[in-house]
């Protein structure tokens, strides 16, 4: 059930490169030293602006001090048994965070999926919840290999209807209209769809 | 090219069109669904206040007014959508005194300026209260005791920087030490004195109606000039010999402040109107806020002397 | 009168046409909002308010008491089919229940879930019936020291869940519990880590974490794979569902209902403090223990017990005591206080009916829901043989648009969508996510509770161990911890690097 690659430690009939156990050791306290980092960086971002609060008792940055401290302490604890672990490694199996590789795993398809949310989400307050909503199924369903413009158009306009008249008729919520003429234009549709 | 300056008419012509629509019809507001931004959670005094009203602006006004919950930053997330809508009259919001207060912590981005207040519709003065099983009987009682041991008693209220702990801090000045126990969370803040765990509870009597006719909280000391009318036999603070700076809390209704003066004036009346109605008169009731209504100058001024009330605690 | 009685009333109340009417399409709505990836019941509860404006006031606490079980429960449908928990509290139905869908066991165990929901939904609902008063009073003596012993007895079973990797687990938890630090404190009303952005003094909102965080992700991943969601036709044998399989999972659900009908009591997160902790204990007392997360039936059925014995129990400060403990408790007061009536000891002497009809409900809604239940697990496996990339599409858009609904609020949209990404990177290197959510839902909580505490009792730290039932519930907690960890601890050289060796993320 492990979709987990287990490395088995090549290293019992010679030892490491000096280069590539520089580079194992880097990989693998990348995370934690990085997240060591944010810890000692983010106290001095706690409040914006100076406080005028008179603390009672413990301040209003104790409680994620507390934490921030909790998670330095941990990070520091993670790098040690990383470094541990990667000298000890003749001794024993290797595992380390590797992508599951169970499946065909398409890393441009995830990172178009992450480039038209980005747009999805730019426009969203900008054009409204329609026009863009209507867009995004349409891109999506392209990237996910739908090809018959057809079953494009349906599937984007019926679905953005769908999700208008339950969302914004039955639930009364007010999604973005979007501004200025896709205001305008978002209000001339929804009087077209009667939830206005 | 040609294409694109035909695409760029097209759009042209189609944006007049649908604005000439929607303004032909803008003459005779309202005409589509008004939006109620109501700056806290559901279940809230605001809300239960904001929907109330809603339902009555409905029938007002002629058009629906969906009720939009804005919870976060003390309600300055709410009125951050409020301020950046259009200033159209189709976005209301409420403004509540706890969201005034947070102002003077630097919470939010936005000024008593860039609201236009259409009415202050609840304002009620707030009261200590005691759980029935209380030592204390009178207020008299109570207050010998804060003075000969201070800093024992402990009160529930909603937090540091708000009005209640002006109140409390006014009254340790004179003499009075009680130590300020925080409850953001209403319904924790409702079981304090209750399960004995707080001595008092400070409140407004509208959000503690339940315990207040159930016999559970006994009421012994109103912040106010003047004696309650539901609670006759409540001292005010002033009668016992403290100096308060009077702080209601209150709930008002709000627009943008580049709303158009004929839309405010359509709006104001409307609100007015409302407040006159049986159904508001019995939630008033309910929760101890009836008033007559303060809008346009004397509403904004009430709130700027609440923020300076707040502000001037805070800066010492 | 007697309660049986009372009860009795209550029953021909809940039985006439209309009453029965209002809880079936109440449940309906909240099966299919609870089952929504994104929609959360909350959600639901709050869209519905307008509508009980025109209702009897026993109506519409019926309605939205019907939303309320229906979508506590539906949540878990998607958590079980698709891997996306619909609501919060069904984040541990994904660890069991979704491995036995991919065995092909979906039947199996959308009806382990179903049955083990109602059974707890209907404990709770009988032990709100009969022993309101008595659990009101009990809920009286927690003051906030014992509220946040229970908030860290919920936090330490983050441990118990994921035991290969607790340090980790406890690095993603305390991530989670900085996030949820985010905006403006509850005690001092001062903004925290807002970088200067106003929006940010929102804070973080959990339920935005978690629509990130697990529906997002799971989207980009069902894009970036091109896996077929289509159930692989009843190859299974074992997908059958026999009576056998409920008589095997009974002791889970008992432990879970009454861990849920405990929780539930007392105000906080409720259902999803309960399920985990449901999870977490279920873990240790199962013989399977150290196989959860593979598709154990006990792992699925113990959570879903106690996330619905949470919504009866809730009710108990609610109508006893006018005091709403958690988001859906508070919709239901506004509903109450709308109609003029306000909830409180007072309620039970002036208006009997309406108290013992809304329990009659709640039991009949509980039976009930196994038919809304199982038509809306249905139709929602029907909704799988659509193409992925529809599917998925509309997961996106039904995502952000529970986001934004949370709180009405555009920033929360981009919140999510960080948190679809994060959530995405995380799930790749194998870095536990759910510790992370937890976090988020309980920090704030666990914050709050704490600092009040101290404010309470003289800024006195000892206060949580020397109060009687805090230090009941933080000594069992400890023992909990050390319960879990044992297996590590007692391990030698070897397996002490371990401590680290991976498990995957899902």
């Amino acid at each position: 059930m492990s979709p987990l690659r287990t490395e088995t430690g090549g290293a019992k009939h010679r030892a490491p490169h000096m280069g590539r156990l520089l580079q194992t050791v880097l990989s693998r306290i990348a995370l934690p030293s990085g997240i060591l980092a944010l810890t000692l960086i983010l106290p001095s971002y706690m409040f914006h602006r100076p406080l005028r609060i008179r603390a009672r008792g413990l301040g209003p940055d104790a409680w994620p001090t507390i934490f921030l401290n909790a998670i330095a302490v941990i990070a520091v604890l993670w790098i040690i048994t990383e470094l541990w672990g990667v000298f000890a490694e003749q001794k024993r199996k290797r595992t380390a965070f590797v992508p599951e590789q169970t499946e065909v795993y398409s890393y441009r398809k995830a990172a178009g999926g992450m480039a038209l949310l980005l747009g999805f989400a730019w426009l969203l307050p900008n054009v409204g919840f329609a026009i863009s909503a209507a867009l995004f199924i349409f891109c999506w369903c392209l990237l996910g290999g739908i090809r018959n413009s057809g079953i494009l158009l349906a599937v984007s306009v019926i679905g953005m209807i769908t999700l208008l008249w339950v969302f914004m008729g039955l639930a009364l919520m007010p999604l973005n209209r979007g501004v200025g003429v896709f205001d305008d234009f978002s209000v001339w549709f929804l009087r077209l769809l009667r939830i206005y | 090219m040609r294409k694109l300056g035909r695409f760029a008419f097209g759009g042209v012509l189609v944006a007049g069109a649908f604005a000439m629509a929607n303004a032909a019809i803008a003459q005779d507001y309202p005409n589509r669904p008004i939006e109620l931004v109501v700056t806290f959670g559901p279940g809230g005094g605001a809300d239960v206040m904001g929907r109330q009203l809603a339902q009555i602006l409905e029938t007002e006004l002629g058009v629906s007014i969906p009720v939009t919950n804005v919870a976060g930053a003390s309600g300055n997330a709410g009125l951050t959508r409020l301020r950046t809508s259009p200033a159209d009259g189709y976005t209301v919001g409420t403004l509540i005194s706890l969201t005034v207060a947070s102002w003077a912590a630097d919470i939010g981005d936005n000024t008593p300026e860039d609201f236009r207040v259409l009415a202050i519709v609840q304002s009620t003065p707030s009261f200590l209260y005691v759980a029935a099983d209380s030592r204390f009987e009178t207020a008299e009682q109570l207050l010998d005791y804060a003075r000969d041991n201070p800093g024992e008693l402990t009160v529930a209220t909603s937090g540091y920087g708000t009005q209640d702990d002006v109140a409390l801090i006014t009254m340790a000045e004179q003499g009075f030490d009680m130590v300020n126990v925080p409850f953001s969370a209403p319904g924790e803040r409702y079981t304090a004195p209750l399960g004995g765990h707080t001595d008092l509870i400070y409140e407004e009597p509208g959000d503690v109606v339940q315990f207040l006719e159930s016999g559970e909280y006994r009421p012994l000391l109103i912040f106010s000039e003047a004696r309650h009318p539901e609670f006759p036999d409540v001292p005010t603070s002033g009668e016992l010999g403290l100096n308060m700076v009077y702080l209601n809390t209150f709930r008002t209704l709000a627009v943008p402040a580049a709303t158009p003066e004929d839309v405010v004036a359509r709006l104001e009346a409307a609100v007015v109107a409302a407040t006159q109605t049986d159904a508001w008169q019995a939630f008033c009731a309910q929760t101890y806020t009836c008033l007559e209504p303060v809008t346009g100058e004397a509403a904004q001024q009430e709130i700027l002397t609440f923020f300076d009330a707040i502000a001037a605690q805070l800066e010492d | 009168m007697s309660t049986f009685e009372l009860l009795g009333m209550g029953f021909q109340n809940a039985f006439a046409l209309s009453a029965l009417l209002t809880i079936v399409i109440g449940l309906m709505l909240g099966v299919i909002a609870g089952a929504l990836p994104g929609v959360s019941f909350v959600n639901a509860m709050a869209m519905a308010l307008p509508f009980t404006y025109s209702m009897m006031p026993t109506q519409a606490m019926l309605f939205l008491g019907a939303i309320y079980v229906g979508g506590v429960f539906g949540g878990s449908i998607s958590a079980i089919i698709i891997n996306v928990p619909g609501t919060p509290a069904s984040l541990p139905a994904c660890w069991d229940g979704y491995p036995m869908t991919q065995r092909g066991e979906v039947r199996r165990a959308l009806a382990v879930a179903i049955a083990a929901s109602a059974i707890g939904g209907l404990t709770s609902a009988l032990v709100l019936s009969f022993a309101a008063a008595p659990f009101a009073t009990f809920a009286l003596r927690f003051s906030q020291p014992e509220f946040f012993a229970a908030t860290v007895l919920g936090l330490i079973s983050v441990i118990a869940i994921s035991k290969d990797r607790p340090i980790v687990s406890l690095l993603s938890l305390f991530l989670g519990m900085v996030i949820g630090t985010v905006g403006v404190d509850p005690i001092y009303g001062v903004a925290r880590f807002t970088f200067g952005v106003p929006a940010m003094q929102s804070g973080i909102n959990f339920v935005v974490v978690m629509i990130g965080l697990f529906a997002i992700s799971e989207v980009i991943d069902l894009i970036a794979t091109n896996r077929d969601l289509r159930p692989s036709k009843g190859v299974n044998v074992q997908s059958k569902v026999t009576l056998r399989d409920f008589w095997d999972v009974r002791g889970a659900i008992f432990r879970g209902s009454a861990i849920g009908s405990i929780l539930g009591v007392i105000p906080g997160a409720g259902a999803t403090p309960g399920a985990v902790i449901a999870y977490g204990i279920e873990k240790q007392v199962s013989p399977d223990g150290d196989k959860f997360g593979t598709g154990i039936m006990a792992g699925l059925a113990a959570p879903e017990a106690a996330k619905n014995a949470t919504t009866g129990s809730a009710m108990v400060p609610l109508l006893t005591l006018g005091i709403p403990g958690s988001a859906a408790t508070a919709i239901m007061l506004a509903a109450m206080m709308l109609h003029g009536v306000n909830p409180g000891p007072l309620l039970f002497l002036n208006d009997p009916t309406m108290v013992y009809t809304i329990f009659a409900a709640m039991i009949l809604a509980n039976i009930l829901m196994i038919f809304a239940g199982i038509g809306v697990a249905q139709f929602f496996s029907t909704l799988m043989k659509t193409p992925p990339a529809v599917l998925g599409a509309f997961i996106i858009l039904l995502s952000i648009i529970g986001a934004y609904g949370v709180r009405n609020n555009i920033f929360d949209v981009y919140v999510c969508i960080f948190f679809g990404f994060v959530g995405w990177g995380m799930k790749r290197i194998g870095f536990p996510t759910a510790p992370l959510v937890l976090g988020v839902i309980l920090g704030p909580l666990a914050e709050r509770y704490f600092m009040t505490s101290l404010a309470n009792y003289n800024q006195d730290w000892t206060v949580f161990f020397t109060r009687p039932i805090s230090g009941t519930i933080l000594a069992l907690a400890a023992v909990f911890a050390l319960w879990s960890l044992w297996p590590v601890l007692r391990a030698r050289y070897r397996s002490v690097v371990l401590l680290l060796a991976d498990r995957p993320g899902r």
